[in-house]
């Protein structure tokens, strides 16, 4: 029944959106077979592929730096059971507020604050990671067995002490949470050039307006084996932790 | 008396602990209830009871961690409502069943945590004074662990993270230990020696010592006195 009701909402959708057209299918296979011809890797630009990949390296590197070195406080402070709950409500809030607005959005703030290019990326990623790692090590420490919290409790520890105490209890699931946020920053720092925010997106998107596909179709093939071996290394990396 | 370097303030009555018809639970499933013990300075004081009976949260509620619904508890001659003040909080070691150590720190780190509370920016540096470590060492040394001094705790076995939570009590200065289930997951020679250092603990400093175990035939050997949980009641046992 479920499935009927989806069928019947997609075909209804379909119609309005202009896809039950036959015409439009056409064009887009035609579109298609254009594009494809065209796809294929020009070997001269790879040095400029590298570079660019480079380049997105260095920004989701510098993201996910930054943005956990800011989150180290914010969760500290956000956690229940470090400071007074009106102090980790409101911190938390900040943290949700950076973590909601999506990266590409804080790529456009910081497009329109530092012009365009690699610095707006990096510093939008930061303080994306910042918002999102917040939570991961808040949640973290959350995870913390009440005990814990009542015999450590018992030796009248500073916050500060007692958050530093948890991150150390924590390190290995901080430093889990650290790599897939890389994995995951070096992903989101590829489309960010879409709004002039630095990084391979950047490029693709130049050679994608004047229909150089097979240059957009070279830099994008080297990025994702990138990512590929990004995140195989990571995963081998966070099993071992 | 001088308890690791500072004077113990702590007045009032010869009781470290007392509990006063104590309560827990909910109107409708009361966990235990006029739960009487009175505990002298200096004593080990064993609790015994089946799983669930509340012999656990009896020392949470003594530790201050949670309030009763009903009763009295006095620690060191200062009545508790359900939170410490930070000067009686650090005469207070309580020990959970997973030892509250901090794991990937060393020993000897998890040792100076005790004093933590007396120099922040130091315990934040890990920038400790030469007296505070030496203190630690000395008392690795008299509970055997000063070898793995610099071992990491999740690398020591089950009766060595005890010592290391025990270790760091007695550097704590506490003057009250609640040790829940110490020595429930170790062999008898391992168990012993634990149960030797809570009585040595009670011995020289006047540490008195509530310890939640099964092993009748070491509560025997080692408590002072021993108390049953059950049937919602606390009973003596001897």
């Amino acid at each position: 029944m479920v499935i009927w009701v989806l069928i019947i909402i997609a075909l209804i959708l379909a119609y309005f959106l202009g896809l039950i057209d036959l015409d439009s299918w056409l064009k887009a296979s035609k579109n298609l077979s254009v594009f494809a011809s065209d796809l294929y890797i020009r070997y001269d630009l790879l040095p400029d592929a590298l570079h660019a990949v480079g380049e997105t390296f260095i920004i989701a590197l510098f993201g996910t730096v930054v943005g956990a070195l800011i989150s180290y406080p914010l969760s500290a402070i956000s956690a229940q059971g470090i400071t007074a709950r009106w102090v980790s409500l409101a911190v938390r809030t900040i943290a949700n507020v950076l973590r909601t607005v999506p990266a590409i959005f804080w790529g456009i703030l910081f497009v329109v604050m530092f012009g365009p290019g690699n610095v707006a990326g990096a510093v939008a990623l930061a303080l994306y990671t910042a918002g999102y790692l917040s939570k991961f090590f808040y949640e973290t420490f959350e995870n913390v067995s009440k005990e814990h919290y009542e015999a450590l409790g018992s030796l009248a520890l500073p916050w500060m002490v007692m958050a530093k105490a948890l991150f150390k209890h924590t390190e290995k699931q901080m430093a889990s949470h650290i790599m897939f946020m890389f994995e995951y920053n070096l992903r989101t720092a590829s489309i960010l050039g879409i709004v002039g925010a630095g990084g391979i997106g950047y490029y693709i998107t130049q050679y994608v307006s004047i229909l150089n596909y097979a240059a957009a179709f070279t830099f994008f093939i080297v990025i994702l084996l990138f990512v590929f071996l990004v995140d195989g290394v990571s995963y081998i990396i966070r099993r071992r932790i | 008396m001088i308890v690791q370097g500072r004077e113990d303030t702590s007045v009032g009555s010869i009781y470290a602990v007392e509990t006063m018809d104590v309560a827990y639970g909910y109107t409708n499933n009361i966990l235990f209830d006029n739960v009487n013990l009175m505990v002298e300075r200096g004593k080990s004081i064993a609790i015994m009871g089946r799983s669930g009976s509340g012999k656990s949260t009896l020392l949470r509620i003594i530790n201050g961690s949670i309030r009763p619904i009903r009763g009295m508890v006095r620690v060191l001659g200062v009545e508790v409502y359900g939170r410490y003040s930070n000067g009686l909080r650090r005469r207070v070691a309580y020990i959970p069943q997973s030892l509250g150590l901090v794991d990937n720190a060393t020993v000897l780190e998890n040792v100076l945590l005790a004093r933590a509370a007396d120099s922040p920016f130091r315990a934040l540096l890990g920038l400790w004074r030469k007296e505070d470590v030496d203190g630690a060492m000395s008392i690795l040394k008299s509970i055997g662990l000063d070898e793995k001094a610099r071992s990491k705790v999740n690398m020591l076995s089950g009766g060595e993270r005890q010592r290391v939570a025990i270790a760091r009590a007695l550097m704590q200065g506490a003057r009250v230990v609640l040790a829940d289930e110490p020595v429930s997951n170790l062999d008898q020679d391992n168990a012993r020696s634990i149960l030797d250092i809570f009585k040595e603990m009670g011995r020289r400093n006047s540490t008195s010592s509530i310890i939640v175990m099964h092993d009748r035939a070491l509560a025997e050997e080692y408590a002072d006195e021993a108390y049953m949980l059950a049937d919602k009641r606390l009973s003596r046992l001897w």
